[in-house]
């Protein structure tokens, strides 16, 4: 089966004109959204979304932490 | 041309046009795809995917995001956290790292080590503690 990278044509190599565009229709889209951006911010984020995890307490099915066992 | 790997922070910068440093952050990004020598650490594109939920970007924002960044950064230069890589972020987390040394940044210059990097495209300079020379 051809991948389905190959399909949508993603290691066809761009411009270094299309790249700059890309990148620049990227940050017009995000727009501020990085302004406070703190180092250290994803690892945050992560840990907070695991903090119930570490507690031991039960997530709902298909919450976070739901894929981790088999047991279903 | 030695192999460099791109962090996150080269990643958040290009796509911040408040950050000092946009322009020749955006030079590093758009250099991904047409340096053969320039790789990004799947760690990279996992912190960034979580910057951007944690900095409010939604579901269809995101989609959008990481759709760009699949021209932008092919497969093929894309590194796998793959088990030697966690190996070695261990190894640095026992002699290396600090607390200061995230999580993440020990698993992307654990992924140079692993691939064979001598220098990491990152304003950070803990990389230089964590074994591989900063550079910008």
């Amino acid at each position: 089966m051809e991948p389905r990278a190959q399909k949508e044509g993603e290691e066809k190599p761009l411009t270094r004109a299309e790249a700059e565009k890309l990148v620049s229709e990227m940050r017009d889209q995000i727009g501020d959204a990085f302004k406070n951006h703190r180092d250290g911010d994803a690892e945050e984020y992560l840990f907070r979304e695991l903090a119930p995890m570490k507690k031991g307490a039960r997530r709902k099915r298909g919450g976070v932490g739901s894929r981790a066992t088999t047991d279903r | 041309m030695p192999l460099q790997i791109v962090d996150t922070v080269v990643l958040i910068a290009a796509l911040n046009s408040n950050d000092p440093l946009c322009k020749r952050a955006t030079e590093h990004v758009v250099n991904i795809g047409l340096d053969r020598d320039i790789f990004v650490p799947s760690a990279t594109l996992l912190e960034l995917d979580l910057e951007l939920k944690a900095h409010g970007r939604d579901l269809q924002g995101r989609l959008e995001d990481h759709s760009r960044l699949q021209r932008l950064i092919p497969s093929s230069r894309v590194l796998p956290i793959a088990p030697g890589v966690l190996a070695r972020a261990t190894e640095l987390s026992m002699t290396a790292a600090t607390w200061r040394a995230s999580y993440f940044d020990t698993l992307i210059a654990a992924t140079g080590l692993e691939f064979g990097a001598d220098s990491a495209i990152t304003t950070d300079r803990k990389f230089a503690k964590l074994g591989i020379e900063p550079v910008f």
